[in-house]
């Protein structure tokens, strides 16, 4: 597994000390850590505690608060599609269905090629072109199924 | 003082007091669940809805959230406000499991009274409940998940609180859990108190797991046997076998919580080699040939020898009233042998810091959460009054700073500044603190130690309190320190007592309560000149060496199973009362149990079976039977009313179970020079010829779980105490090229004992410091010089 | 003919670069409200009646008088530009394509407020919109209008851009400051008020991101001709409402402030689509109740919406077709906020899924008659006793239903199915 580089930590302490308040500092650290462990795995939330110079728990009350800080492995992409009321209206629920069975998995699974792992997400600021989705950090708006296969096709 | 109305009834309630603080005093009791008086109001739950009808608010408001204020008129009966409540107990039950009949909580358990108060009865609710994996803990708090209605308290006891750092508030929305990073035990020394924190079945006392339900334990109010702080509690008992510890509440002491040691180390209660018969070398007696053997024994002593020829031993950690009659006996017998502590360094330090605390300066355990700076002075709070540390931490919390002037790297759960310093520099250092906070702190308080201080900075910080108008607080062993102190007042000390024996003037010793054997520092000394006496009568109600080796002993109650007063470090007498009739728990005696003797009796009789009695019953019989005038000792209130005629004593005149206390006062100690010469700060020998790290200066500590006298015999406390080890400065360690975890030998003279090393940065440059952990003779080297050599890697 | 103002360089397509943002106007604002006290720039900005663009409305003038200038020490403004409203895209518009608006906007917000220190506070998925900022503040420092002594005026203000990493709760202005401050984004109880105990205990204030890109406007044009730009007396300004549903045309649209719902529904977003009819309509995003075909004719404000028993909210309108079911469209709106809820408060916490739950059972036609007095008792009991704005705005929408959609909803229990699926 990727690791954060003796020099990066380095960085880090430093940059953390030089704060007045390293707590403010988590979210940052978190993804970090996240972009490279992957996900926030225990070692990497004890990294993170251990940078900032906070207990642990601290980090894991934060990681488990929010929703993009994974705690669990999850696949080199995520797909996050909108499961909120303007995508809902434009058939959302149906595009989910088609999602699942063209990557074999269920809502929070991964493939088992390690490719991508599905979750909902609440409103992405694209209603204007819904039903949309992320993948990774890629905005795809205006889905169909047949958009949606092409797009697997390309990020996978 | 706004003065408000509330159903009606007008009530004046202390600035910054809350609406429902103010109904209560009225005895309007409105259900709450995030709201204690102790954390505060967060104004989470949303159960304390009240309706706001005139005055500055209006509508239906949570009532802990809001300020009670001139004007007001309150209305609890509001059906607005009483719906919103019904819907709150609704809602938190939507997810509760209904396991009460195997639940811990059960019978006191506030969902369950709330949920009747609040109207609450028919399940609407029909989808499914949310269900959670709970955590391993550790041996000490179960945790069941699924009973959380997510009140807070316990992240705000444990966090905010208690200034843990390893449980927390995981997650979100109802999903929302409380627990630690990964499972395994839970570190703070507080963390019980999440078992009456919790309001539902979530935190349960694991030590009591499935024994007991709420309502059939005997309980007492009681004072924590532990430590010399005197903390409130509630023991529980059933079928004769002490179960729970709760905390009680006193305002001027514990506040609401206390340690974990106090908590769980409650379990030498019931112990099943716990003394339970009386004996004549070895032989089982009656109460009666107890006596008579006993008094044979006294008598034929003081016939051959002298009234000298007996000498008896009280305790810091039994009552005041067993050790008054202790006294009483030996002022009837005409013997000035009596001491009441085995450890005579640290008896003469107590009796020396107790004499100089007067009302002007001494201070409460409450008092220190109002210090605005704190300055300890060789104590480790932690580790030898847990409490402290949580009082320490409330004033921190306000912004007081605090300072430790102490060689060892003593641990506090906020940010203190630590001074590694040797008891011989603790005077300076003091002087030096005093100087730098003086003038902009109102209320200094200056904590100091008796077990590593010297004489010297014990007599330091009396000096600087009574002249700099600051707080003073001493910490002692035991919980009847103080106590056992002024009675011993300028009498002999153990020390004078082994010596009366070693040169055969002394053929008798009558030990109440406390084990020479076990537990003084030169145990070797001990055995080899009580082998001398003629006779060792011991009385306890634990199952130590000196009990093993009496000629006739007789069993005797514990705190929780008798009537009696401690008198803690401040100087606050405090009663405790009897819970329950001891005698071998009822569990004990099913066959599947061992010992295989305590097999349940075929036939029947009123006796309790192995009852054992309150010492200073046996110290009368003992009177009696000699036919000295043991009037003054008959009775626990002749005992009171004869200890309140000493003008120190008279405060315990009004003491009564529940009440916060009375305040007793030694006063000065005249002559104390006359017993014997003070050790003054340990200095080190000056060792010629020898580098400074091979002459390091050994100090016995003590831990919060591990050393403490009584509950070293309870086995859940004891699977928290550490290996022994032996702690130095991580420079000398380096001089003496030994690296932290080396196996090591420790020697002083033909004395020697091995164990792991430890070091540490911020542990004072020359000392050494060793757990008085059992069976491990750390406590033979306290004080004296010692030698570090490796054994192996 | 109406001028654009915030939306006038949104025709690149991409972030307004400082040159073409400055070519445009950008800045002015900054340098003229730096030769304006502080006092004058807040009096302008009352002046302009602006209110806030994060739901609620707040007259922004009023909020910054508030705030507590006199104690020394630091003082913070933090743009809230956590946008995760469901049916809401205005602000990821403006920091996407002008970012430097925004940044214009907190500088003189900051200066107004005495505020040396600000924040952008974005949530993490709007990655391009974060980028765009990042960029921004770079260039604006080095054109000197961030940093020390800013434009020689003494004024001095730093801004840094935090990345969030979700939940909707963080959008709330006390859960948002601790969120800031690194620790779980629950709310805070008030008092006391941001304004004196804010961020980090200091006075703080805080605003939509759309505030504050009004604000350069507002100093350039003056306050009263700023408010003047509103469509009805009442209004002031101009405001971004979006469109999305099944409409011709759906988007953004900078409009003026009370442009009625159906010029925004039938001009701007095209009418319905061809084979769908209008059902109904939420005007502000998820938690703003329901708006049936009879008032289409609202000025779109906040007052105006109020009085028909509903919430502007942030003005970005989603619409309901004939296809919709309402109950569904509640039971969607429910897994949202049963999910997002920050687990502080009983009513939020466990009574949402409450109404979750009753909602699913009239939909999958398992529901009796009396659970809708259950249902009620849970909105109203959730309505008025939870700890923040959140809950409230979760059975809002669900409360209009029960008053609007009764035989809908009556329909599927006694059909013991849903009406609309056939
Ligand atoms: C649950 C909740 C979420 C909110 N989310 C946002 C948000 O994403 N963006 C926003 O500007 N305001 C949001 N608000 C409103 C803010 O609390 C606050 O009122 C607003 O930022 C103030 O700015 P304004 O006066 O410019 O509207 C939210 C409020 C609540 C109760
Ligand atoms: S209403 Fe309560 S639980 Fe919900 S978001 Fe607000 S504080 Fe959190
Ligand atoms: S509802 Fe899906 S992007 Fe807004």
């Amino acid at each position: 597994m990727a690791m954060l580089s003796e020099d990066r930590i380095k960085e880090l302490r430093e940059y953390v000390s030089s704060l007045e308040h390293p707590e403010e500092a988590l979210v940052d650290l978190m993804h970090e850590a996240q972009e490279t462990y992957g996900y926030l795995s225990d070692e990497a939330a004890e990294a993170v505690a251990e940078i900032a110079g906070v207990p642990v728990i601290k980090v894991e009350e934060l990681a488990t608060f929010y929703n993009l800080i994974f705690r669990r492995p999850v696949g080199r992409k995520v797909i996050f599609v909108c499961d909120s009321i303007s995508c809902w209206v434009m058939g959302m629920e149906n595009l989910f269905e088609h999602l699942k069975a063209r990557l074999g998995i269920d809502i929070g699974q991964t493939t088992t090629d390690g490719a991508f792992t599905l979750l909902p997400i609440c409103c992405l600021g694209a209603c204007h072109v819904a039903p949309a989705m992320l993948v990774g950090d890629k905005l795809y708006g205006n889905l169909t199924p047949e958009r949606i296969d092409e797009i697997l096709e390309k990020e996978r | 003082m706004p003065k408000l109305i509330i159903d009606g009834l007008e009530v004046e309630v202390p600035e910054g007091t809350n609406v429902l603080e103010a109904a209560k005093k009225l005895g309007i009791v409105i259900p709450h669940f995030c709201y204690h008086s102790a954390m505060g109001a967060v104004g989470a739950c949303r159960l304390c809805a009240m309706k706001f009808v005139e005055g500055p608010v209006k509508g239906v408001q949570v009532s802990c959230m809001i300020k009670a204020q001139d004007g007001m008129v309150v209305e609890t009966a509001d059906p607005d406000a009483m719906r919103a409540r019904r819907m709150v107990i609704e809602w938190l039950m939507t997810n509760h499991p209904h396991d009460c009949p195997v639940c811990d909580e059960g019978g006191m358990c506030l969902l369950q009274d709330y949920t009747i108060a609040g109207g609450h009865g028919i399940r609407r609710y029909k989808g499914k409940k949310r269900t959670y994996i709970s955590q391993y803990l550790g041996e000490f708090i179960e945790q069941e998940m699924n009973r959380c209605i997510q009140c807070y308290r316990c992240h705000r006891f444990y966090r905010d609180y208690a200034g843990g750092d390893d449980f927390g508030t995981k997650r979100i929305a109802n999903r929302t859990f409380f627990g630690r990073f990964k499972d395994g035990w839970l570190e703070s020394e507080f963390a019980g108190n999440l078992a009456d924190v919790c309001p539902t079945g979530v935190f349960t006392d694991k030590t009591y797991h499935f024994r007991a339900r709420a309502w059939e334990l005997e309980t007492a109010p009681s004072v924590c046997p532990h430590c010399s702080l005197g903390c409130n509690l509630i023991p529980g008992a059933k079928l004769r076998e002490l179960l729970v510890i709760k905390a009680r509440e006193n305002l001027k002491v514990n506040g609401w919580f206390i340690c974990d040691r106090g908590r769980f180390g409650y379990r030498f209660a019931s112990r099943p080699d716990r003394p339970r018969k009386f004996t004549l070398n070895g032989q089982e007696k009656s109460r009666d040939e107890a006596t008579k053997a006993a008094v044979g024994i006294i008598s034929d002593a003081v016939a051959k020898y002298g009234p000298g020829s007996v000498a008896l031993a009280g305790s810091p950690r039994t009552s005041l009233e067993n050790n008054f009659a202790l006294k009483k006996l030996a002022s009837l017998l005409n013997t000035g042998n009596i001491c009441f502590s085995i450890d005579p360094l640290r008896d003469r330090k107590e009796r020396r810091a107790i004499s100089l605390l007067d009302a002007a300066d001494s201070r409460s355990l409450q008092d220190v959460a109002f210090s605005d700076f704190i300055i300890v002075v060789g104590t480790d709070p932690v580790n030898e009054a847990p409490m402290l540390a949580l009082m320490m931490r409330q004033a921190s919390l306000k912004g007081a700073r605090t300072a430790v002037i102490d060689p060892r790297p003593v641990k506090l759960p906020f940010d203190f500044t630590h001074i590694p310093a040797r008891p011989e520099e603790f005077a300076e250092k003091l002087t030096g603190l005093l100087n730098e906070a003086a003038g902009d702190s109102k209320n200094p308080l200056i904590i100091c130690g008796t077990n590593i201080p010297g004489i010297d900075a014990i007599d330091a910080c009396s000096e600087a309190a009574g002249r700099l108008n600051c707080g003073l607080f001493y910490t002692l062993s035991s919980a009847n320190s103080f106590g056992a102190a002024v009675l011993a007042g300028e009498g002999p000390d153990f020390e004078d007592i082994l010596s009366g024996i070693e040169s055969g003037g002394i053929r008798v010793l009558i030990a109440l309560e406390s084990d020479p054997l076990g537990r003084y520092s030169g145990e070797e000394r001990a055995s080899r000149a009580l082998k001398k006496l003629d006779s060792l009568i011991v009385m306890d109600y634990l199952p130590t060496e000196t009990v093993n080796a009496a000629n006739a002993l007789f069993p005797t109650a514990a705190y929780a199973e008798m009537d009696g007063i401690f008198i803690n470090n401040e100087g606050r007498a405090q009663c405790f009362s009897r819970a329950y009739i001891p005698g071998i728990p009822v569990n004990y005696m099913g066959p599947k149990l061992k010992p295989p003797e305590l097999h349940p009796p075929r036939e029947f009789s009123p006796e309790v079976p192995g009852r054992s009695f309150p010492a200073w019953e046996y110290l009368g019989d003992i009177a009696r039977e000699m036919g000295l005038d043991c009037c003054e000792m008959e009775t626990l209130s002749a005992i009171r009313a004869s200890l309140s005629h000493d003008p120190r004593f008279a405060a315990i005149a009004g003491l009564y179970p529940e009440s916060e206390g009375a305040l007793i006062t030694a006063g000065p100690v005249d002559r104390l020079q006359a017993y014997g010469p003070f050790p003054a700060g340990e200095k080190p020998d000056a060792g010629e010829g020898l580098k400074p790290v091979d002459r390091l200066l050994l100090y016995a500590t003590d831990l919060t779980f591990g050393t403490e006298e009584i509950s070293v015999y309870s086995d859940k406390t004891q699977l928290r105490a550490p290996e022994p080890y032996v702690m130095i400065n991580r420079e000398d360690a380096k001089e003496l090229g030994l690296n932290d975890g080396d196996w090591v030998k420790v020697a002083s003279g033909s004395l020697g004992i091995s164990c792991a090393l430890k070091t540490s940065a911020s542990c004072a440059k020359g000392a050494a410091f060793a757990p008085r952990l059992t069976g491990f003779d750390a406590a033979a080297l306290s004080g004296k010089t010692i030698r570090i050599t490796r054994e192996r890697v | 003919m109406f001028q654009p103002l915030l939306t006038k360089n949104f025709h690149y397509g991409r972030p307004a670069s400082l040159k073409e943002y400055e070519a445009a106007g950008g800045y002015e604002g900054l340098r003229a409200a730096l030769k304006m006290t502080p006092d004058d720039v807040i009096k302008a900005v009352i002046d302009s009646g602006l209110r806030g663009r994060g739901g609620a409305g707040f007259p922004t003038g009023r909020k910054w008088s508030l705030t507590d200038r006199k104690s020394p020490g630091q003082r913070y403004f933090i743009v809230n530009a956590d946008e995760m409203e469901p049916g809401t895209f205005k602000d990821r518009f403006l920091m996407e394509r002008d970012p430097h608006q925004v940044i214009e906007g907190l500088l003189i917000s900051g200066y107004a407020t005495d505020a040396g220190k600000g924040y952008i506070f974005i949530r993490y998925e709007y990655t391009e919109a974060a980028r765009a900022l990042e960029t921004a503040v770079q260039e604006a420092k080095g054109a000197g209008f961030i940093g020390k002594n800013i434009l020689g005026s003494g004024f001095s203000m730093e801004i840094s851009v935090h990345r969030s990493a979700g939940r909707y709760e963080c959008g709330e202005e006390t859960a948002l400051m601790n969120a800031l401050e690194g620790k779980r984004a629950n709310p805070r109880s008030k008092p006391p008020y941001p304004a004196s105990k804010g961020f980090r205990m200091r006075p703080t204030t805080i605003n939509n991101a759309e505030t504050v890109a009004d604000v350069p406007h507002i100093i350039k044009m003056g306050g009263s001709a700023w408010k003047t730009l509103a469509a009805y007396e009442g209004g002031a300004g101009t405001k971004l409402y979006g469109i999305s549903g099944r409409v011709k045309n759906p988007g953004l649209f900078e409009l003026p402030t009370g442009t009625p719902l159906k010029e925004i529904i039938e001009t701007h977003g095209g009418g319905m689509q061809d084979g769908y009819s209008f059902k109904a309509c939420l005007p502000g995003g998820a938690s703003t109740p329901i708006i049936t075909p009879n008032n289409l004719n609202v000025p779109m404000d906040f007052d105006t919406v109020s009085k028909i028993g509903s919430r502007m909210g942030t003005g970005c309108v989603t619409v309901f077709d004939d296809t919709c079911c309402i109950v569904r469209a509640m039971i969607n709106n429910l897994l949202f906020f049963t999910r997002e809820s920050c687990g502080w408060c009983t009513p939020c916490r466990d009574g949402l899924p409450f109404v979750y739950d009753i909602l699913q059972r009239i939909e999958a036609g398992v529901a009796e008659m009396d659970e809708l007095n259950v249902l009620d008792e849970n909105c109203e009991t959730i309505y008025s006793n939870s700890f923040c704005a959140f809950a409230p705005g979760a059975v809002d929408p669900v409360r209009s239903m029960l008053r609007l959609f009764k035989d809908e909803v009556e329909e599927h229990i006694k059909l013991k199915r849903c009406p609309c699926l056939n």
